[in-house]
């Protein structure tokens, strides 16, 4: 026994010599840290919006099926780049589907989408911590407000790292479902704010995530997501403390025009998204228009102009993508509408020209 | 951005430890997987992850035993993701087949390429035991396991290796 023991044991130690040196590491880890740090931040604001499987399904006809608006709003005050231009002489729209904007093999006799000022409201974010409960110790940061497939997100990231935690707020109309977690779950009951609240907490290492949650009102419930840097008490604390607020989306896009009948799903620094007023937020199938910012990529598909920028549209038998380079802001603008409301080229383009960047905006990786 | 405040305000006892401690890490973590490249990715990504809970397992009292452990699980979980590509072995052969043999003889350290081939439980077991110098109470504590399923682990991987080396002069090779 021992004679393979020692064999074992003086390998490993004389190996071991040959280990990588650890100069590069300090700085490595930071990067690595960094890297993590903005990839939970940017799944915060955007809940990982990748969750919408865009142009598939079939969406109930609720956009008015009328002849193109041509109607453009004046961007409002306070907008900081309009970095996706209209032209100055802009194509005029075109009244009926072009052959290039039915998809092919596409067998649906619905009209295009009538373009106009967006009417939808706008939501804001209800809630607001109260700093005076001291909690999480070091306080928050200005929250990021986004609004995904209906529900709205508040990101209050800890000032402190590490004797703080971040503070995740979800306010839906529904109560919230959950998937498969990373760890063993447990729940039990509280009373938050007067209602029979759920403290439910899964066990994962190197902190358990605790995610309070109740029914606020009979169209709102509220969640409450940290990690166990709160004790089980402290996250009730906390709950019960939140107070009124009307906290403005944190918005990277924002629209001259829209389509007629849709409303705003997801609002985030990255991502605009609109679905039909008719269809439960959350609910399938998935939003009608969207627009995304990636990061520069190449164009594909027949090439256009959306002001000064170049583009390119792509037809399918989903639907349609105009992608637009932003070269001025280093970004791709991607405007993909659902085969279910045909548009024509000419008509998605001047959407497009009316889609601005804010101060916010962020792209995405594809 | 807040990121680089608060990137800033860790400095204190994250760097101190990972410059204090890094090197001894990487080590182990190269017995432990045996590759370089992985070694130096299993403690950057470990590293990175507790980065944010550091002021918790600063706390601890032993914080670089936290990290190790960290290390073994997430060694241990990436070697299962990995499994489909990287080829593991989950048993040992019969018997070594002697080209392969006659490879690993030259790297002139037949044990060392013994435990390459090692199931990745039985792999750690042994690292733990003999180069951690951890006993099997400890190392079923670490590994989340019983300890009679640490004993189970250790006993196989050295009868394994056992009966290959002293099948080894029945397939010895020309190395002339």
């Amino acid at each position: 026994m021992a004679d393979v023991d020692n064999l074992v044991r003086e390998s490993l130690q004389r190996r071991a010599a040959e280990a990588p040196g650890g100069d590069w590491l300090l700085a490595a880890v930071h990067a690595r840290s960094d890297r993590l740090r903005r990839r939970r931040r940017i799944w915060a604001r955007s809940m990982t919006g990748l969750a919408v499987a865009l142009l598939i399904g079939a969406v109930p006809a609720a956009a008015q099926l009328v002849s193109p608006d041509s109607r453009v709003a004046n961007p409002g005050p306070g907008t900081v780049s309009a970095s996706v231009r209209t032209d100055p002489d802009p194509t005029p729209s075109n009244p009926t589907p072009t052959a290039s904007a039915t998809a092919p093999g596409l067998t649906t006799t619905a009209s295009p989408l009538r373009l106009a000022a967006p009417a939808y409201p706008t939501p804001s974010f209800p809630l607001r911590p109260d700093p005076a409960t001291g909690l999480p110790r070091g306080g928050l940061k200005t929250p990021v407000i986004t609004l995904d497939s209906g529900a709205l997100q508040g990101f209050f990231e800890a000032r402190d790292g590490q004797a703080g935690a971040d503070v995740t707020i979800v306010v839906t109309a529904q109560r919230p479902t959950f998937g498969a977690a990373a760890g063993p779950v447990s729940e039990t009951d509280r009373q938050v704010r007067g209602h029979p609240g759920t403290l439910r907490t899964v066990a994962v290492s190197p902190a358990n995530q605790l995610n309070l949650y109740w029914q606020e009102s009979a169209t709102q419930w509220v969640q409450v997501r940290t990690d166990d840097t709160f004790s089980n008490a402290e996250v009730v604390t906390f709950a019960n403390a939140l107070s009124a607020a009307a906290l403005p989306l944190d918005v990277g896009l924002r629209l001259d025009l829209a389509p007629v009948g849709l409303v705003l799903d997801t609002a985030a620094p990255s991502r605009l998204a609109l679905r039909p007023g008719d269809v439960p937020a959350g609910a399938a199938p998935t939003p009608t228009v969207v627009c995304t910012l990636y990061d520069t990529r190449p164009l594909s598909g027949t090439a256009v102009n959306v002001g000064s920028y170049r583009a390119a549209i792509t037809r399918t038998a989903s639907g349609v993508e105009l992608a637009v380079t932003v070269d001025d802001r280093g970004v791709t603008l991607l405007v993909e509408v659902s085969a279910q409301y045909p548009i024509s080229d000419a008509d998605l383009i001047r959407f497009a020209a009316g889609v601005h960047l804010t101060d916010r905006a962020e792209s995405q990786r594809r | 951005m807040a990121g680089i405040d608060r990137g800033a305000r860790v400095t204190d006892g994250f760097d101190a430890f990972v410059v204090g401690r890094g090197p001894a890490l990487l080590r182990f973590a190269y017995v432990l997987c045996g590759n370089r490249h992985l070694a130096e990715d299993l403690v950057q990504e470990v590293l990175a992850r507790l980065h944010l809970q550091w002021k918790r397992i600063e706390r601890m009292q032993a914080p670089e035993a936290y990290v190790r452990t960290a290390v073994v699980r997430q060694y241990l979980s990436w070697r299962r993701r990995r499994a489909s590509t990287e080829q593991i072995v989950a048993e040992l052969p019969d018997r070594i087949d002697p080209n392969n043999l006659e490879q690993e003889l030259v790297a002139r350290d037949e044990v060392w390429a013994l435990l390459s081939v090692l199931p990745r439980a039985q792999r750690a077991v042994l690292v733990l035991r003999f180069y951690g110098d951890l006993n099997d109470d400890e190392i079923a504590t670490l590994l989340g396991c019983a300890q009679p399923t640490v004993r189970a682990h250790a006993s196989r991987a050295l009868a394994r290796l056992r009966s290959v080396i002293q099948a080894k002069p029945t397939v010895e090779v020309d190395r002339g």
